[in-house]
């Protein structure tokens, strides 16, 4: 996954962050649980903010667990609920959806690497497939079409983002019919837009010079690999209006324990990334590096 | 219905003073025009008027409907020709697709034209297709109050984020309070 859904560690109360990093773990361990050691490598911060959406905020009592990655120290999980699983289902299902994009469009190395981890995921797919049919079915469908405008070379970057919007808001199947799963897949579509255009901003100069599909080198006439002053803001108007959208969402869902996190994340957490990733300052923090 | 107290998130036995506050800020939040051309609109509407009968029970009834908003959301369509009335409509209803393909088999493409297109864009959340084309339609009919309106709101967003109390998102580090010091510095040099 791409790693921009964060909170500002710095506006986390202590509880809030102790509850995060727990959070994370308790994800880690339930991938383990549900798909053997090699999928505790999927863990990752974006889905740890897909537990918090779905969770009902249950001030459940973290138990202490055995960390892999520090054999000697114990962490504090969140317990297996039926969030935490969706969250591990699906972060197995996007990990190997994402691999088949690297093994189509990546250069011959990558391309490599991500067809022998598919290899070695392909057992832990097929699991999550039959946990959520309908999910693989709508990411499957979602990236069949960004590939098609890719050989197309689009120049809309609505168009582009809407297939992987699309995508990340099957994500709110999790809820029944009702307001609570329309206001999740809204926040969603607009999460998932932002995070494809913040990372079409990261890669441009790398896809500008390896001449590979990029929708912004396409919408923007480009200067020296990268956007001009003016496209720029413009560009940044787009996506910050993503951030509105969520944040609208974001306020009509019920209030839960955990509506600090989440507040923290969309409000505080995605401008501060879009704007380090915009001004090129932006790192990705190391895995579990959440400190 | 709800206790009124948890509406408004005060605690019970909370001062008029405390109460007015919240809802001030409730109110604020949930306004219908945070929400113009989002697709929660009608669940803002809602949780609107719960917040304003939660106000109204706890002041019993002073002031609290003189508050209630008059916007209804609906579109004024007086004066619009059938075919664009009509794509209007299916707006309306929710039926994009629809009306994205009424809109391609007229030829003349009027201000008016570029303007449900946006629409329709931004009903979609397709922000930067929106912005486009409420630009192009501001230009052919600068003094269109409706096209400057929509052409404004999809720039900084339908919630507006940075408006709220978390917004201070990018901006406070130290880099901008040395540059409004320096400003300030100018200003005072002006000032001489």
């Amino acid at each position: 996954m791409f790693g921009y859904v964060l909170p500002r560690k710095d506006k986390l109360t202590e509880e809030e962050n102790a509850r995060y990093r727990a959070a994370y773990c308790g994800l880690c361990r339930s991938l383990k649980c549900h798909y053997g050691f090699r999928a505790r490598f999927l863990v990752n911060y974006d889905m740890t903010f897909l537990y918090f959406l779905l969770s009902e905020g249950e001030p459940g009592q973290p138990e202490r667990c055995s960390c892999p990655a520090r054999p000697f120290c114990k962490k504090d999980c969140l317990p297996d609920d039926d969030s935490m699983t969706f969250a591990a289902d699906l972060s197995v299902l996007l990990s190997y959806w994402k691999l088949r994009d690297a093994a189509r469009d990546g250069g011959a190395f990558r391309s490599l690497a991500a067809k022998t981890c598919l290899l070695l995921y392909r057992k832990p797919y097929r699991r999550a497939c039959g946990r959520q049919p309908e999910a693989d079915r709508v990411f499957g469908e979602q990236l069949k079409k960004l590939n098609d405008l890719e050989d197309e070379n689009c120049s809309s970057i609505d168009r582009a983002a809407d297939a992987f919007a699309s995508l990340l808001r099957a994500c709110a199947l999790y809820f029944p019919e009702g307001p609570t799963r329309r206001t999740a897949e809204l926040l969603l579509y607009h999460v998932g837009r932002f995070l494809y255009l913040t990372d079409a901003l990261e890669d441009l100069p790398r896809d500008n010079a390896a001449g590979s599909y990029n929708p912004l080198r396409y919408r923007y006439s480009l200067e020296n690999g990268s956007l001009s002053g003016e496209d720029k803001k413009e560009f940044l108007e787009t996506a910050e209006a993503s951030i509105s959208l969520a944040a609208s969402a974001l306020e009509l869902l019920p209030v839960t324990a955990d509506s600090g996190i989440l507040r923290n994340i969309i409000y505080y957490g995605l401008p501060t990334v879009l704007h380090s990733v915009a001004a090129g300052t932006f790192r990705k923090p190391k895995r579990g590096k959440h400190q | 219905m709800k206790d009124p107290y948890e509406v408004l998130g005060v605690p019970h036995g909370a001062s008029e003073e405390e109460i007015k506050k919240a809802y001030r800020e409730l109110a604020r939040k949930y306004h219908p025009d945070n929400y113009a051309n989002n697709p929660l609109a009608d669940l803002a509407q809602e949780k609107m008027k719960e917040i304003n009968e939660a106000y109204a029970t706890l002041t019993k009834g002073s002031g609290g409907q003189s508050a209630s908003p008059s916007y209804n959301g609906t579109y004024d369509t007086a004066g619009d020709s059938g075919v664009f009335a009509e794509v209007r409509r299916m707006i309306q209803m929710g039926d994009l697709d629809g009306a994205e393909a009424k809109l391609n088999g007229i030829a003349n493409h009027s201000a008016q034209w570029y303007y449900l297109r946006g629409v329709i864009a931004q009903r979609r959340g397709w922000m930067d297709e929106a912005a486009q084309n409420f630009r192009i339609a501001v230009n052919m009919d600068p003094t269109n109050y409706e096209y400057r309106n929509a052409a404004n709101s999809v720039g900084n967003g339908a919630y507006t984020y940075r408006q709220t109390q978390y917004g201070d998102s990018a901006t406070d580090d130290l880099c901008s309070c040395c540059s409004s010091l320096m400003c300030l510095n100018c200003l005072c040099d002006c000032c001489r």
